[in-house]
C-alpha cells in the first residue's frame, strides 16, 4: 500500500509538466560504472554458537532466575502503551528494503526517489535519525545534540545528526542522481545502524519515560509478537538465531524491570542495568554477526556488482561497532573499513576482530 | 462614575447614533478611570448578560500586544498562546470554535476555525480596535453557532460624526516599542470629515523579534537528567546564551513575527440617527513561527513549522442606528478571505513542507429592533437573520531542495479538502418584557441550519462529506431591580456548535498530537445557567456571577490507536499521539464564578479587582491511562485574578498605576494535557506579577504611556501555552496628533 502510494505520487510527479522536474529517462537511466570482478576470498565459517549462553543474572521468561514474578513471564511484550509510533518507522523501513536492498536487482533512480518519499515523511525515520543520539557515549552534562555545532563536537554521541542522517539522506541522493547499487547498501547499513543506536536509545530512556521501553521494542522488532520480528530482528534472526532470542529476552527483561518499577521516574537502577546490559549485549553481537555474514555473501557474490553492494554494507555499518570493540579488534576493523576494493579485504581477520564478542 | 473593566451599557443606547453634539466630543482619557467610559459599546445581548468591556483608553494605558491580550485583565478569560504571534482567549473554560469573534458586527469564526486554541482573533489589529466586549456563557440565539463559552466582539475605532465647517484633518501617528521581543512598529491614521461625511484611512506595521521570557518553566514533578525534557517541558526551546547554562536560556526559538495592517473606512449619516458605512480591514501576518513546531519536541532547532504568510481581509459595508419600525437596525454585507501558508523547514534533511489554505466567506446579517408597546407593560420585540458561506481550498506540496533543480511533489490533499463548503443560515427572535418598572423578562429563540460539504479524496483515505445540521436553541433571562442602583439577573442559555469542516475533514499537527477528521460528529450543545448580582454607586461598582454549562455530546479530542489511522498518514502512524474528534457520551460541566469590584477614591484613584474561577469534568472518553468516570476538560485555566490601582493628576495630564495578575497552578489535566509537550508534568505552576504604567497626556495631541512589565522577572506560562511569559521589561507608546 506504502509503496503502491508512493508509485502514484512518484508517477504524478514524473508526468507533470514541472520545470523543476528532471529529464525522466535521466532518471531511469541505470550507472555506467564498471565494479570489476568478484573478490576471490574464503566466506568466514559460520559463528559458533554452541557455547552461547545467557548470564545467571539475565532474565528469560518462565525461567527459575533471581527475577520477581513480572508481566514478561509469559514471554510476550506487554506493550506500555497500545500504540507504539515507531512501528511505522520500521514499516518505512522495510518498504524502502523492498525499494532498494535487493543487491541482484539494482535500483533505479525512481526507486531511489520513491524510498526517500518514504524516509522523508512527516514524523517518519529521517525525523528520528535527525535527533538520534548514543547515550552510551559519555558527554558533558547537558549536551544537547539538536544545538547547532554539538554534532560536530560529538559526533559519536550525536550518530544520527552527524553520522546517519548525511550518510542515509547521501545515499539515497547519490542513487536518486546515478542510480548506483552501493548507495543502495549505504542506505541499507545506516538505516539499520539507526534501528540499532534506537534500540539501546530508548532502553536507556526508559528510566524516565515507560514508553520508551516500547519504542526499543518496536526498533528492534518492528511490533511483532511471539519473538518475531521486521526490520532489525528481521536480520539478526537470519544471521544469528541465538542473538535475536536473546534480544528478545533482553526487551522481556526491559519491559519487566519497567513492572516492577513503574514510578514516572524509575528507581531500582541495578535491575535496569542488568536488563540494559542483557539488551545490549545480545543486539551488538547481533549487529556483529550481520557483518560476518554480509563478508561471506561477499565473497560469495559471483559478480562485482553484488559483492561491492555488500562490501559497501559492511564498510558503512562496521563503525557502529567502534564503541564496543576492543582496542585490538576495532583497529582491524578500522583498517579494514577503510579499503575501497573488496578483493583487497582480509576477510579472516575482519571475522575473526567481530568474533571477539562474547555470545549472548 | 465610570469605573472598571466592566462597563454599564445602556440596553439599547444605539450610542454609536447619538446626537452629533454628544458623539463629537471626543472623551478624555485622563478624565477616565479604567477607560470604561472612553467607548460606548453598540448595544448587542443586553446588560442582563455577564459582560465585560475593555475600552481604547484602558488598552492605551495597558498596551497590550495583541488583540487577545487586550483581555488578559477581563474577569472570566485566560489568554493561551500556541505561539507568539497567535492568543486564544478562553472564555470560561472555553476557547477556539466554542467562541464567537466577531468584529463590527461580522462574525469572524468561519467553517475552518480550529479545535482548541486558535489564532484568528490575534488577526485583528489592535491599533485598529475601539473597544473589546466579552459576552460570558452561551448565546446561541444572538450569535449561532459556535457560541458555548461566550462571544467576543471587537469594534473598531469609527471616526466623529457631526456637522463641520468645510474640511477637517485629523492626522495621528502612533509609534510602540516592547523590549521583551524588540517590538518596533506603529500606526499612521488619517481622518477626513466634511458635512455628514467622514474617512478614515489607516497603516499599520511592527517587528517583532524573539521573545525573551522570564526563564524556563520546569516540570512540578518527576524529573531526571537524562534528556532536556525531562527537567521542563519541550515547549518552548531557546537560543543559546555563550555565558550562561542552558537552565539559564530565555530567548524563546519560535517566537517573533512581522505584521502589516491597513484599513480604510467611510461613514456617513443618512438620517439623524442612521449611519451607513463601508470599511475595508487588512492584516498581513509573516514569518511567524508556530512556538511549538519551531523546533518541534526534540527536533533539531533548526527545524521550523512556521506560518509564512497569514493574511486576512475584511470588507463590509451596511447600516447602523434608527430607521423608522427598525429601532437599532443592524444590517452589513460582508466578505473575509483568510488566507493561510505554513512551511516546515528541515534543512539538514533537505525537505520542506508547505501547506495553503484558503477561505472565502460571504456574509449577510441583519438585526433590528421593535418597540411593540412603550407605556407599561413595555414590550420589545429583537430578531434577526444571518447566513454565512464558506469556501475552503486547500492544498500541501513536499519539496527535496537539496537536490538540483529541487524537485517539488504535490500531497494529495491539504489540511483540509480542497472545495469544501459550508453554508450557515439562521433567523431569531427575542422578546422583552417589562411588566413593573423593576421587573423585566426576556426570551429567545434561534432556528439555525448548517450546511457543510466536502468531496473525497481516496489517495488520503478521505471520504466525501456532506452533513446536514439543524438546531433550535433558546433563551429565558429575568432581571429584577430591587433598587436603581442594583440588579440581580438571572439567565438561562442554550448553545450550539454544528461540527466545522475543521472537524469533519482536517488533519492536523496540533500541540499533543497529531488530529484526524471525524466526518459522523454530531452537534455539540450547551446549556449555561447564570445568576449575577449587580451594585453601582458613584464610588463603587460591585458584580458577581455565578454559572454553570452543561455540554451534551461535547466534541472533545480522544486519543486514537496507530492503527485508527487514515490510511497514507504517516505522519499520524508516526506521531506520539493520535487523537480524533469525537462527541463525548453524556455530558461536560463546566462551572465557575467571576467577581469584579471597582472603587473611586477621593484625589483621583482608582481601584480595581476581578478573581475568576473555572471548573471542568466531562466523562473519561476510554483514553489509555485514562480513569474510569469523570476526567477534567481540556485546558480549562485555574483560579485567577487581578488588581489594579491608579492615580491621575488632571491638571498637568499626568497618571501613574500599578497591577498585579495572577493564577494559581493548575494541576486538573486532560489526558491530551499529560502528555502536551507545552504543560509541565504535574500541570503549570502558578505566578503573580506585577507591573507599573504611567503616563502624560498633553492636551489633545501628544500621549506618551510608559509600561514596566513582570517586574519580579517571573519564569512564567499561562496554562497550556507554549511561551514562557515576557521577562522583566518595559512598553513605550508615544502618540501625536488630535484625536
Amino acid at each position: 500500500m506504502r509503496i503502491l502510494a508512493c508509485l502514484l505520487i512518484l508517477a504524478g510527479a514524473c508526468g507533470d509538466d514541472d520545470a523543476s522536474t528532471p529529464d525522466a529517462a535521466a532518471l531511469d537511466g541505470a550507472l555506467d560504472r564498471d565494479f570489476g570482478p568478484a573478490p576471490t576470498c574464503d566466506a568466514p565459517a559460520p559463528a559458533d554458537s554452541s557455547s552461547c549462553a545467557p548470564l545467571a543474572t539475565d532474565y528469560a521468561p518462565g525461567a527459575d532466575d533471581t527475577w520477581d514474578a513480572c508481566v514478561s513471564d509469559d514471554g510476550e511484550y506487554h506493550r506500555v502503551q497500545e500504540s507504539i509510533s515507531s512501528i511505522a518507522r520500521v514499516g518505512a523501513f522495510e518498504a524502502i528494503a523492498d525499494l532498494l536492498f535487493d543487491p541482484a536487482a539494482p535500483p533505479t533512480s525512481d526507486d531511489f526517489l520513491a524510498a526517500r518519499m518514504l524516509y522523508q515523511e512527516e514524523e517518519g525515520l529521517d525525523s528520528r535519525v535527525a535527533r538520534r543520539y548514543d547515550p552510551r557515549f559519555e558527554v558533558p552534562e547537558g549536551t544537547d545534540c539538536t544545538q547547532p555545532g554539538v554534532p560536530e563536537e560529538f559526533p559519536d554521541y550525536c550518530v544520527g545528526p552527524a553520522t546517519l542522517q548525511p550518510l542515509i539522506l547521501g545515499g539515497l541522493n547519490q542513487g536518486i542522481a546515478a542510480a548506483d547499487p552501493t548507495a543502495a547498501a549505504r542506505v541499507e547499513a545506516g538505516l539499520l545502524w539507526f534501528l540499532y543506536a534506537s534500540t539501546n536509545k530508548e532502553a536507556y530512556t526508559c528510566t524516565t519515560a515507560a514508553k520508551d521501553c516500547d519504542s526499543s521494542y518496536a526498533y528492534y522488532t518492528g511490533g511483532e509478537a511471539a519473538r518475531g520480528g521486521l526490520g532489525f530482528a528481521r536480520y539478526v534472526a537470519e544471521a544469528a538465531p541465538v542473538a535475536h532470542d536473546r534480544a528478545w529476552d533482553g526487551l522481556l527483561a526491559l519491559r519487566c524491570w519497567r513492572d516492577l518499577d513503574d514510578a514516572e521516574t524509575a528507581t531500582d537502577l541495578e535491575t535496569r542495568d542488568l536488563a540494559r546490559a542483557q539488551l545490549d549485549t545480545a543486539i551488538t553481537y547481533g549487529f556483529a554477526q550481520i557483518l560476518r555474514a554480509r563478508l561471506g555473501a561477499m565473497c560469495d557474490a559471483g559478480n562485482g556488482e553484488v559483492a561491492a553492494y555488500h562490501w559497501a554494507f559492511v564498510r558503512t555499518a562496521g563503525p557502529a561497532l567502534y564503541a564496543t570493540l576492543g582496542a585490538s579488534e576495532r583497529a582491524t576493523v578500522e583498517a579494514q573499513v577503510a579499503l575501497d576494493d573488496p578483493g583487497a579485504v582480509d576477510v579472516a581477520a575482519f571475522a575473526a576482530a567481530l568474533d571477539a564478542y562474547d555470545c549472548p | 462614575m465610570a469605573l472598571g473593566a466592566l462597563a454599564f451599557v445602556p440596553l439599547r443606547a444605539g450610542a454609536q447614533d447619538d446626537p452629533p453634539d454628544a458623539e463629537d466630543v471626543a472623551p478624555d482619557p485622563a478624565e477616565v478611570a479604567f477607560g470604561a467610559e472612553a467607548e460606548v459599546v453598540p448595544d448587542e445581548p443586553g446588560e442582563s448578560r455577564a459582560r465585560s468591556t475593555v475600552t481604547r483608553a484602558a488598552m492605551d494605558e495597558r498596551q497590550p500586544q495583541s488583540t487577545p491580550d487586550a483581555l488578559r485583565w477581563v474577569p472570566g478569560v485566560a489568554v493561551q498562546q500556541t505561539s507568539h504571534a497567535q492568543a486564544s482567549p478562553y472564555v470560561r473554560g472555553l476557547t477556539g470554535q466554542r467562541v464567537v469573534h466577531v468584529f463590527d458586527g461580522v462574525r469572524l469564526n468561519t467553517g475552518i476555525y480550529r479545535q482548541g486554541p486558535n489564532q484568528y482573533f490575534f488577526t485583528v489589529d489592535e491599533a485598529t480596535v475601539g473597544s473589546l466586549e466579552v459576552v460570558r456563557g452561551s448565546g446561541s440565539v444572538r450569535y449561532g453557532s459556535d457560541a458555548l463559552g461566550g462571544v467576543i466582539r471587537a469594534e473598531p475605532l469609527r471616526p466623529h460624526l457631526g456637522p463641520v465647517e468645510g474640511v477637517v484633518w485629523r492626522p495621528r501617528v502612533r509609534l510602540r516599542y516592547g523590549s521583551a521581543d524588540r517590538e518596533v512598529g506603529g500606526r499612521a491614521q488619517l481622518q477626513v470629515r466634511w458635512d455628514d461625511t467622514a474617512v478614515q484611512l489607516g497603516v499599520g506595521y511592527r517587528d517583532v523579534d524573539r521573545l525573551r521570557g522570564g526563564g524556563v518553566v520546569r516540570h512540578r514533578t518527576g524529573g531526571g537528567t537524562l534528556t532536556r525534557g525531562d527537567v521542563a517541558p519541550w515547549v518552548p526551546r531557546f537560543a543559546e546564551e555563550a555565558d550562561s547554562p542552558p537552565s539559564e536560556w530565555r530567548t524563546q526559538l519560535g517566537t517573533g513575527f512581522r505584521e502589516a495592517t491597513f484599513d480604510v473606512r467611510i461613514d456617513r449619516r443618512v438620517a439623524p440617527k442612521l449611519r451607513a458605512f463601508a470599511a475595508l480591514y487588512g492584516y498581513r501576518q509573516m514569518d511567524a513561527p508556530r512556538t511549538d513546531q519551531c523546533p518541534a519536541p526534540e527536533a533539531p532547532v533548526d527545524e521550523c513549522l512556521s506560518i509564512d504568510r497569514q493574511w486576512r481581509t475584511l470588507a463590509y459595508a451596511g447600516l447602523r442606528g434608527d430607521a423608522g419600525f427598525f429601532r437599532d437596525l443592524a444590517l452589513t454585507v460582508s466578505y473575509q478571505r483568510h488566507d493561510e501558508r505554513r512551511r516546515r523547514d528541515r534543512p539538514r534533511s533537505g525537505v520542506r513542507f508547505r501547506w495553503d489554505d484558503r477561505v472565502d466567506s460571504l456574509g449577510l446579517a441583519f438585526r433590528a429592533t421593535t418597540p411593540l408597546r412603550e407605556a407599561m407593560p413595555r414590550v420589545a420585540l429583537t430578531y434577526g437573520a444571518d447566513g454565512y458561506r464558506d469556501e475552503v481550498h486547500s492544498g500541501g506540496e513536499q519539496a527535496f531542495t537539496d537536490l538540483e533543480p529541487e524537485r517539488v511533489f504535490a500531497l494529495s490533499r491539504g489540511q483540509y479538502l480542497d472545495d469544501s463548503l459550508q453554508v450557515s443560515l439562521g433567523a431569531f427572535a427575542e422578546l422583552e418584557v417589562q411588566p413593573l418598572r423593576w421587573l423585566t423578562a426576556r426570551a429567545g429563540a434561534r432556528g439555525q441550519i448548517v450546511e457543510v460539504s466536502a468531496p473525497s479524496d481516496p489517495e488520503s483515505g478521505s471520504a466525501s462529506v456532506d452533513r446536514t445540521f439543524r438546531s433550535l436553541v433558546g433563551r429565558m433571562g429575568l432581571e429584577a431591580r430591587p433598587h436603581r442602583r442594583a440588579a440581580i439577573l438571572l439567565n438561562v442559555d442554550q448553545g450550539f456548535r454544528a461540527p466545522n469542516l475543521d472537524d469533519l475533514t482536517g488533519r492536523q499537527q496540533v500541540g499533543p498530537g497529531f488530529q484526524f477528521e471525524n466526518a459522523d460528529l454530531q452537534p455539540e450543545r450547551a446549556l449555561t445557567s447564570e445568576l449575577g448580582g449587580r451594585v453601582d454607586l458613584d464610588w463603587l461598582r460591585f458584580e458577581v456571577w455565578v454559572w454553570t454549562t452543561r455540554i451534551r455530546d461535547g466534541i472533545q479530542r480522544v486519543v486514537r490507536e496507530i492503527a485508527d489511522c487514515p490510511p497514507s498518514t504517516p505522519d499520524c502512524q508516526g506521531s506520539r499521539d493520535p487523537f480524533q474528534l469525537v462527541n463525548a457520551p453524556g455530558s461536560s460541566r463546566l462551572f465557575g464564578g467571576e467577581g469584579v469590584a471597582a472603587l473611586s477614591l477621593p484625589q483621583h484613584v482608582a481601584l480595581q479587582g476581578t478573581l475568576s474561577y473555572a471548573w471542568g469534568e466531562g466523562p473519561s472518553l476510554g483514553d489509555r491511562f485514562a480513569p474510569a468516570g469523570r476526567v477534567p476538560l481540556s485546558r480549562v485555566p485555574p483560579l485567577q485574578g487581578t488588581f489594579e490601582g491608579k492615580w491621575r493628576h488632571p491638571a498637568t495630564g499626568l497618571w501613574v498605576g500599578a497591577g498585579l495578575r495572577w493564577a494559581a497552578a493548575q494541576d486538573r489535566l486532560a489526558v491530551s494535557d499529560a502528555s502536551d509537550p507545552r504543560i509541565p508534568r504535574g500541570g503549570t505552576p502558578g505566578y503573580a506579577l506585577v507591573e507599573l504604567r504611567a503616563g502624560w497626556r498633553w492636551k489633545d495631541w501628544l500621549q506618551v504611556s510608559v509600561l514596566a512589565h513582570n517586574l519580579g522577572d517571573v519564569a512564567y506560562k499561562v496554562h497550556g501555552s507554549s511561551i514562557v511569559g515576557p521577562a522583566r521589561g518595559v512598553r513605550l507608546t508615544l502618540e501625536l496628533g488630535p484625536r
